[in-house]
């Protein structure tokens, strides 16, 4: 059942450009000459000279060329996983783990992030389950988590659009109690989407990832301040208030304390 | 260890309340505590003390091997540094925990502590105790050196004697290397025991040893004196020739020592909680060591070929599924290898070449017991065999070589020579391998060897960011909003044009005031006829087409009547009625009924305007 949904949604937001994953998307090895047709061929040089870069094994480059794609706006999921891999790779856990969450809001049904996430997650040294939603939720709320907010927003735009249509057939034929579930079901589409959307916009929760080997964590907001517990590299907790040079996080039995901003990747 | 509960059962507890005495107890234990204390260490017999400060005392210097010692050294002060013991290797050495003593005696306060130790001799003799060394104060403080005697006056033949011993017995004890030596450990008791627990029983590393079953318990008699014994029992297999010394075995056991009550007294109640409880008396910790044992390990004679390491008694048998059968078809060659000894090194054995068959393996079964006097075992090897050919078949005789401890030479078992029969298959060859894989299926568990992430990715959709950005995002915007726009539309388009067919007059009524502001705009103002019947004819229409009438059929005062009755103001009814009768006068050539000079103002586009909102606000003011 829940496949079909899936099928239906995905079949119906397929049809509008840009939808999917974009996994059909042309491989692009070399860097295009100015005279191509490439809306910003800045990036497209960074992109390739950082997965060269990646190749030859200097990933501290192809970071640098990755997070200078980054700086310049560009913002995907194929760069935060390429990003990912070269932390993982040059060592930086809790960036890389960040990383792959980055690349998991934007592209959450991919395999290879999935993966590559779950493997860099092997190597923290903190027996702390990273914030999941419960797997009930997960279920009853497959749209939710199985599409990103873009996907969500171009969802709600198409089955929006559908419902109106339909709505606007039925003036015509009003005896039709196809057109009449049909209305039904999207308007019930609209609002979950619609509800998603607004989730992600405004509840979504935000998740730090701890980045150097260990953090202290305070009781309160303050170098001074008694420390309470140790967190170490790549651990993933829950942010529950922010200010400008010190963020509250907890863990998942309730503990919280406060770590200065620099030590954390964010990821909301 | 699964000992010390079954010991446990055998007495009453140490544990248990004991009644009234526990209340009394309670009452006087600080008060007695010092007098206990003092009076233990006056029975004690004091070894020459070589300083004030460091004194060691044994509750006694003359022991039967056996019996253990209970030695204290007690320092005066506080140890800057722990206590270091003289060399005793001739003794087991347990601590029994230390106490410290603090006192205040005309004003001086001093303070001690006392070590104490339970020494077990090993073995007879006369063995010379060193001085303890302490550091008080930072002075080194030597206590007197001092001898103890152990006498082997309580032989270990003399059971009778004693009410609690420890043995310990080899099955042999010149075996041949490999060989099965059944380990015996036994506890003797006739009084009542606590929990108890073997401490040591460490074999060294050049035995392999394995347990044969659970603790036993039974009665036995030994020179008319009946125990309650406890069993253990193991196998073990030396590693090596030559002479292994097993250690000692160690079992620490609570004993009562002392009844609850003496005979003599009349029992009272509380008795009757001490039965409840537990019963009180008093209890000891016993600690029992077996006598050193030693096996001289016999080498195996030179190795022959196809031995695998067996040392036993062992057998082998062959058995064939099927011994008809069509070529491609499949039968179960099983092959079982078992016996007594050494079964931790049951190994496939050498199985012929078949070159006339198809030879799957399979996982084999093993079965090791454990649980009776001796290791036995038993391993199944499992073959699907497929004949290529047809014709009589044989699979020849498989043999196991082993080392029978017995003859004290190699063995060698075989199996028969097994005869099948393979015709021709019916048509195609049709492998059947399900038989073989039926019981385990042969099927292996795939082993993860290494991990790595996977590699990047190369998509041009690395370059563009993901969410809509510019005119894209305001494409997004439109088509979200142009939909419900575009139905709302839609939807008044087609409620009014519902409206219109339910009710023929609204469209006139509603576009009554429009189409006659339009017409009076047009109109050609002047006191001519035809002004004056084209603005007749726009009042006309317009007050048919409001109230629903033929408009260019009404009469002056069919428009008044028609309008008071749509509620509109008399003196606007009237005003209308006169106008359209000073233009129908005009329009027939009657001027001077019209008034000559005021037509003008009435045909033109302001009068009649004028004229046509006034009865329009009146009209609409007044429906209902």
């Amino acid at each position: 059942m829940r496949g079909l949904a899936l099928f239906v949604v995905f079949g119906v937001a397929a049809a509008v450009p840009g939808f999917a994953q974009d996994e059909d998307l042309p491989v692009v090895t070399e860097a295009p000459s100015a005279d191509e047709a490439w809306s910003a061929p800045e990036p497209a040089e960074l992109w390739v000279n950082g997965n060269a870069a990646y190749e030859a094994g200097d990933f501290a480059q192809a970071v640098a060329l990755y997070r200078e794609m980054r700086e310049m706006g560009v913002d995907n999921g194929y760069l935060h996983y390429n990003l990912g891999n070269a932390y993982l790779r040059a060592g930086e856990l809790g960036r890389a783990i960040a990383s792959y969450r980055r690349s998991l809001r934007l592209l959450p049904r991919d395999e290879d992030a999935l993966a590559n996430l779950a493997f860099a997650r092997r190597g923290a040294r903190d027996e702390i389950a990273p914030p999941e939603p419960p797997l009930l939720l997960r279920t009853l709320l497959f749209w939710h988590y199985s599409l990103a907010p873009v996907e969500l927003l171009r969802s709600v735009v198409v089955v929006g659009a559908a419902f109106w249509i339909v709505l606007a057939v039925r003036l015509y034929r009003r005896a039709s109690e196809v057109l009449r579930w049909s209305s039904v079901c999207l308007l019930l589409g609209v609002l979950a989407l619609g509800g998603s959307l607004v989730a992600h916009a405004a509840f979504a929760p935000t998740i730090a990832v701890v980045l150097p080997q260990e953090i202290d964590l305070h009781a309160a907001a303050g170098e001074g301040s008694v420390v309470r517990f140790r967190l170490h590299a790549g651990t993933e907790v829950r942010v529950v208030e922010e200010r400008p040079e010190w963020v509250r996080i907890e863990l998942p039995d309730g503990q919280r304390g406060w770590s200065k901003r620099e030590y954390l990747g964010i990821v909301d | 260890m699964d000992l010390e509960n079954r010991l446990s059962r055998q007495g009453p507890r140490r544990g248990g309340m004991p009644g009234h005495l526990a209340l009394a107890a309670a009452c006087t234990v600080v008060a007695l505590g010092a007098a206990v204390a003092e009076s233990q260490e006056r029975e004690q017999a004091r070894v020459s003390p070589e300083s004030e400060a460091i004194q060691v005392t044994v509750d006694r210097n003359q022991v039967a091997l056996g019996s253990q010692i209970y030695m204290t050294v007690r320092i005066d002060g506080s140890p800057d540094e722990p206590l270091r013991l003289p060399e005793l290797p001739d003794f087991r050495v347990v601590s029994r925990g230390q106490r410290r003593d603090m006192q205040m005696i005309n004003g001086r306060f001093s303070n001690s502590t006392s070590y104490n130790y339970l020494l077990i001799p090993t073995r007879a003799g006369t063995f010379d105790v060193g001085a303890a060394t302490a550091v008080i104060d930072g002075v080194e403080v030597k206590s007197q050196p001092f001898t103890i005697q152990v006498a082997a006056a309580e032989n270990q033949g003399d059971a009778q004697d004693r009410d609690l011993f420890v043995t310990a017995s080899l099955s042999t004890d010149q075996p041949w290397r490999g060989q099965q030596v059944i380990y015996t450990w036994r506890f003797y008791s006739r009084v009542p025991v606590g929990q108890g627990s073997i401490e040591s029983m460490d074999f060294g590393n050049d035995v392999v040893v394995e347990d044969l079953g659970e603790v036993r318990q039974f009665q036995a008699t030994l020179d008319g004196v009946e125990y309650s014994v406890n069993e253990v029992r193991k196998a073990l297999f030396p590693q090596r020739s030559g002479e292994l010394t097993l250690p000692q075995t160690q079992l620490r056991v609570e004993v009562q020592v002392e009844q609850a009550r003496r005979p003599s007294r009349r029992r009272s109640i509380f008795d009757d909680f001490d039965d409840l409880l537990g019963g009180g008396g008093r209890w000891a910790t016993k600690y029992l060591l077996t006598d050193p044992l030693t096996l001289d390990v016999r080498p195996l004679p030179p190795v022959p070929d196809g031995w695998n390491g067996l040392v036993g008694d062992f057998d082998i048998r062959a058995q064939l599924s099927r011994r008809e059968l069509q070529v491609g078809q499949s039968a179960t060659l099983e092959v079982q290898v078992g016996g007594t000894g050494n079964v931790q090194l049951l190994s496939e054995p050498g199985f012929p070449e078949l070159p006339a068959f198809k030879i799957y393996p399979d996982q084999p079964d093993a079965n090791i017991d454990r649980s009776g006097r001796r290791l036995t075992g038993r391993k199944v090897f499992r073959r699907a065999l497929v004949p290529l050919v047809a014709g009589p078949l044989d699979i020849p005789p498989i043999d196991l070589v082993y080392f029978d401890p017995e003859l004290g030479e190699y063995a060698t078992r075989s199996t028969d020579r097994i005869d099948l029969d393979v015709v021709p298959a019916d048509g195609e060859e049709e492998l059947m391998l399900t038989e073989s894989l039926a019981p385990t299926t042969g099927k292996v568990a795939v082993r993860i060897l290494a991990d790595d992430i996977l590699p990047i990715r190369r998509s041009a959709a690395g370059i563009v960011s993901a969410s809509p950005q510019g005119w894209r995002l305001w494409v997004w915007f439109v088509f979200g909003v142009l939909p419900p726009v575009m139905y709302l539309a839609l939807l008044t388009h087609h409620r009014r044009e519902r409206r219109y067919a339910a009710d023929r007059t609204l469209r006139r009524r509603q576009r009554a005031l429009r189409d006659a502001l339009s017409a009076a705009k047009k109109v050609r103002s002047g006191t001519g006829p035809g002004s004056a019947a084209e603005a007749s004819g726009i009042v006309r229409r317009y007050v048919g087409d409001k109230l629903g009438l033929e408009g260019s059929a009404l009469t002056p005062s069919e428009a008044e009547t028609a309008l008071a009755r749509a509620g509109v103001d008399g003196a606007v009814a009237a005003r209308c009625r006169t106008q359209l009768e000073r233009l129908e006068a005009a329009q027939y050539g009657l001027a001077a009924v019209a008034g000559g000079g005021g037509l003008a103002a009435e045909t033109s586009t302001e009068g009649l305007s004028d004229l046509i909102r006034t009865i329009d606000r009146q009209v609409r003011g007044r429906r209902p």
